[in-house]
């Protein structure tokens, strides 16, 4: 299921794939979660807007007309959804807006700036492709690049169990098939 | 010629290797064998993006800007299905009732003596057996305002408008009405939800 692109995804989750569903949770679940920490709250008022986010996705699945965009739909609705729990918590009317384009506008600060969201959107888009990839290079991305400080190739080859001269070629073939990854979806 | 050496040096025979501009971009190739490749990249549009793309992509995947959600709530959310994929209704714990258009402003001829001229507001009233909604759609701006209110019994709920994009949503105050601004052009239905009870109003279409 990791592999399925998200189009394939939601298209299952239609047709009541349980399976299907935990995929895709499991692939958003970073994304939908950072938006409203981002955004300032708290843990548990994060979580209460991760599970109206899914619950919404749940009810509007057979609606989404363009299933491959899901990735947008949860970011902008975890947006609102942060907005209208952070209106509320400060004893604001939480109705929500938009303008013609269909963008967020917020009637006071915005506590998550749109810079801010492409760049978790970016790096969630990033992480997803990874997350698609075949197991070995998986691991090696990720033991490579998403760890805070670039790990010696020597300390990567004995946690991973490869020779540590098959690192640097693995990895540029890996980077490429993220890179294609990404440019199928648009990236 | 190590086969490092002659990797590199291809740059003056072709294109930098990916693995070797990955070295460049991670800081891993000698500065003693970076001038060739480099000079190629400075040069070469599919060499230089592939450089830029790695840059940009290792820089994103280094920022630790995201968090995951604790596991139970993640849990959490993937248990919706086991209620929600069979839709709740299924299991007898959500009535969801199509509401009927009964009344249409823009289809009501003018009575005489009524100055001619179009109404800024028009007024749409969807009904079921137990509840009205009366809809009040006028231009605000570029777009539109929806204001209404639910007719019969409720002690509250929420009004959510689902179109393409993400749904607009609003709670009902004290007295069963709600506002949502601006609205964009588009095809709408509005899905008011009370206690155990949806009431949807399809086929609103709002004008560009």
């Amino acid at each position: 299921m990791h592999d399925l692109d998200d189009a394939v995804l939601v298209g299952l989750c239609r047709r009541g794939d349980t399976a299907a569903w935990e995929a895709l949770v499991t692939r958003y679940q970073r994304l939908v979660f950072s938006i409203p920490r981002r955004a300032g709250l708290d843990e548990d008022l994060a979580a209460d807007v991760f599970q109206q986010v899914f619950a919404t996705l749940v009810e509007q699945l057979g609606r989404l007309e363009h299933p491959e965009r899901v990735a947008g739909w949860l970011a902008t609705t975890a947006r609102r959804e942060s907005w209208r729990v952070s209106r509320l918590r400060r004893g604001l009317p939480a109705t929500t807006i938009s303008n013609e384009d269909g963008d967020l506008e917020l009637p006071d600060r915005d506590p998550l700036p749109g810079e801010e969201l492409e760049r978790i959107e970016e790096h969630h888009r990033v992480r997803v492709a990874v997350g698609r990839l075949d197991e070995k290079c998986r691991n090696l991305l990720q033991a490579l690049f998403f760890a805070p400080e670039p790990p010696a190739y020597a300390e990567v080859a004995t946690r991973l169990g490869i020779p540590e001269g098959s690192i640097g070629p693995t990895r540029g073939r890996c980077l490429q098939k993220v890179r294609r990854l990404l440019e199928t979806n648009g990236a | 010629m190590t086969t490092d050496r002659s990797n590199e040096m291809s740059a003056t025979r072709g294109h930098v290797p990916f693995e070797t501009i990955a070295d460049i971009v991670e800081g891993r190739l000698p500065a003693s064998r970076r001038d060739a490749p480099l000079a190629h990249i400075a040069g070469c549009g599919s060499c230089g993006e592939a450089q830029r793309w790695l840059q940009r992509t290792l820089t994103t995947m280094r920022d630790h800007i995201g968090e995951d959600a604790p596991a139970h709530v993640v849990n959490r959310a993937i248990r919706l299905t086991r209620t929600a994929v069979l839709p709740a209704e299924a299991q007898g714990r959500l009535r969801r009732l199509v509401a009927a258009l009964r009344f249409d402003s823009l289809a009501t001829p003018q009575a005489m003596g009524v100055r001619s001229g179009a109404a800024a507001t028009r007024q749409l009233i969807f009904g079921t057996e137990e509840h009205d909604l009366d809809l009040r759609v006028e231009p605000s701006g570029t777009g539109w305002r929806l204001s209404g209110q639910l007719l019969g019994e409720a002690s509250g709920g929420t009004v959510r408008l689902v179109g393409e994009a993400a749904p607009i949503e609003a709670e009902l105050d004290e007295s069963l009405e709600f506002a949502l601004e601006p609205v964009p052009a588009g095809r709408y239905a509005i899905q008011v939800r009370i206690a155990d009870t949806v009431i949807e109003a399809e086929g609103i279409e709002l004008g560009a």
